[in-house]
């Protein structure tokens, strides 16, 4: 049975390249995990130390009380709350206007905002410091919340505008002959069937404020306002670096993003195909 | 189809918002970059093109522009070909494909300065690095290689790490695009007997042309546009070799303190994206607004 035979052969090569993908993906990854476990002395071996004798838990102690991890961990926390539940609640009024109402200039409108996505960072710093500066906001949360807000509508409103779309107009009028007003009808009806975009949106948010880090270096300077991405850059680039410290310090900062994309993986390959995410 | 006042309520927050952060910056910065506006204050003026005639002379933003055109056309080929290597091996229902597109998509979602910090870490350049180690232990090299100070070499790493972390959202985009190939076009091939290859290369890279075209300008736009991965891992050293063009506009705005010049960099930047945005739109002109 030689067609057989080519098959088993074609799995075997296939689970080997499974395999090779696998150990890429994972060998950073698992490496910083176990040098965050690495007594000092350890750290610098050779050949390096794959399984630590001794296991140095307290270097995530450590994090805390000897660096200012925690205060930027909370930083980066409430940023990324603020600027969810922000982009959340405008990005929801938006769609639900884009999706429901015509109007004058409606292509031109959400052409405008969409095409807002297309401006690169790097264009617009210089401009956001200056205005920062002027209102007073520079090194304040408020600052990056401002504008990490600005930044998450477009995608959001597109993500949950495809999902509005999909509910009947009928609905709609349903309600409102019963007499409920607009914000009860999207609050109450609209949203809880548009709940996976939602959720998708609020991922995608919640992660971009988590991970963003060239804004929040022009923008903060001091532990005050400094979120964790932040944090860690000027850990890296203090005098001495202790990477059994900072590897812990990575671990923090890649937990909850972590535990958000495993819970919610599918929303997150949804939203990824819509077509509208720009890399 | 309502026509009554409440758009305007509904959209207006929103739109404002993004307006004022997003819009207004830009025309502010296309202003900066007719001024000789510094950080540190004085008089600002009015120079005209000034700006932009010193930058076509220095040589610091032809390498900037050089450095970015290779780490651009680098990426984009390993990321493109990786992830539609990706997406073809976990196409067909097999043990362990989601936990392998899991795993892939991890290397996505972790911050960029982690990414940056960790290959710091394995790329370290002397034998207790982790690369050099295994290098070494296998063989592979003598002495342990300068991964962090040999410019060339920086530069690979870079554009390794920017792979590394990339790959995922090509493997996504054509992931998606293979599912949607007919199957009954696969079973017309293999009655007239064609091999794997024969139906990859008449089926299914026809097939989703329009996706990896759609996800070639994407990763463009992003990889030209890249700061934080890049800054975070080398600070565009060492002597410029990773100088992508955004850190040669931070270096200009942030260490020397030129504002209107710094300017002139982003809007060349912000041109160079319209660019290849209105090429993305007529790609996926159907697509765009729906």
């Amino acid at each position: 049975m030689p067609k057989y035979r080519s098959k088993t052969y074609i799995d075997l090569i296939v689970y080997i390249l499974f395999a090779m993908v696998f150990v890429i993906a994972l060998v950073p990854i698992v490496w910083i995990l176990i040098t965050s476990i690495k007594k000092t002395m350890d750290i610098f071996a050779y050949p390096p130390i794959i399984v630590p004798k001794e296991v140095a838990f307290e270097n995530y102690v450590k994090v805390f009380t000897l660096t200012d991890i925690g205060k930027n961990f909370l930083n980066s926390i409430i940023v990324a709350i603020l600027t969810t539940g922000a982009v959340i609640l405008l990005s929801t009024l938006v769609a639900y206007g884009f999706s429901r109402f015509t109007f004058k200039q409606k292509a031109f409108i959400m052409m405008l905002l969409l095409g807002t996505q297309m401006i690169p960072a790097v264009t617009n710093i210089i401009p956001l410091y200056i205005t920062m500066l002027k209102l007073g906001l520079l090194d304040t949360i408020t600052a990056l919340f401002l504008v990490y807000t600005a930044i998450n509508i477009p995608f959001s409103v597109w993500i949950i505008k495809s999902y509005i779309d999909s509910i009947p107009d009928s609905m709609d009028e349903a309600a409102l002959m019963d007499g409920a007003n607009r914000f009860y009808l999207i609050f109450k009806i609209i949203v809880p069937v548009a709940l996976p975009g939602i959720v998708a949106a609020s991922l995608f948010t919640f992660i971009a404020c988590w991970n963003e880090f060239y804004i929040a270096l022009v923008l903060t300077s001091t532990v005050k306002s400094k979120t964790i991405p932040l944090g860690l850059f000027n850990f890296q680039a203090s005098y001495d670096i202790q990477w059994n410290l900072l590897c812990a310090a990575s671990v923090i900062a890649i937990l909850p993003v972590m535990v958000f994309f495993i819970i919610l993986q599918d929303k997150f390959i949804s939203g990824l195909t819509s077509g509208a995410y720009k890399g | 189809m309502r026509k009554d006042k409440a758009p305007l309520s509904l959209i207006l927050p929103g739109l404002v918002f993004v307006l004022v952060f997003t819009l207004y910056p830009t025309v502010y910065s296309l202003w900066l970059s007719f001024t000789d506006k510094m950080l540190t204050g004085g008089k600002t003026s009015f120079i005209g093109f000034r700006n932009y005639a010193e930058l076509i002379e220095r040589a610091e933003f032809w390498n900037s522009l050089r450095v970015t055109l290779v780490y651009v056309i680098v990426t984009i080929f390993f990321q493109i070909v990786l992830g539609l290597s990706l997406a073809l091996l976990t196409d067909k229902k097999r043990i362990g494909r989601k936990l392998l597109r899991t795993v892939v998509l991890i290397t996505w979602v972790i911050p960029e300065v982690v990414v940056s910090l960790t290959f710091q870490w394995m790329f370290l350049g002397d034998k207790y690095g982790l690369i050099n180690a295994l290098l070494l232990y296998l063989g592979i090299i003598n002495e342990s290689l300068k991964w962090l100070s040999e410019p060339q070499l920086t530069l690979v790493v870079a554009i390794g790490m920017t792979v590394w972390r990339g790959v995922a959202f090509s493997m996504i985009m054509q992931m998606a695009a293979l599912q949607s190939v007919p199957e009954t076009l696969y079973e017309a091939a293999d009655i007239d007997g064609a091999s794997y290859f024969q139906k990859l290369f008449r089926i299914t890279i026809p097939n989703i042309s329009s996706t990896i075209l759609i996800n070639l300008i994407i990763i463009t736009i992003a990889t030209f546009n890249v700061m934080s991965l890049i800054y975070a891992f080398s600070g565009g050293g060492p002597v410029g070799a990773t100088e992508v063009i955004s850190i040669y506009m931070y270096k200009s705005a942030f260490k020397e303190f030129r504002f209107g010049f710094a300017s002139s960099i982003s809007i060349i930047m912000f041109l160079i994206n319209i660019l290849f945005t209105s090429v993305y739109i007529r790609v996926t002109k159907k697509e765009f607004i729906t």
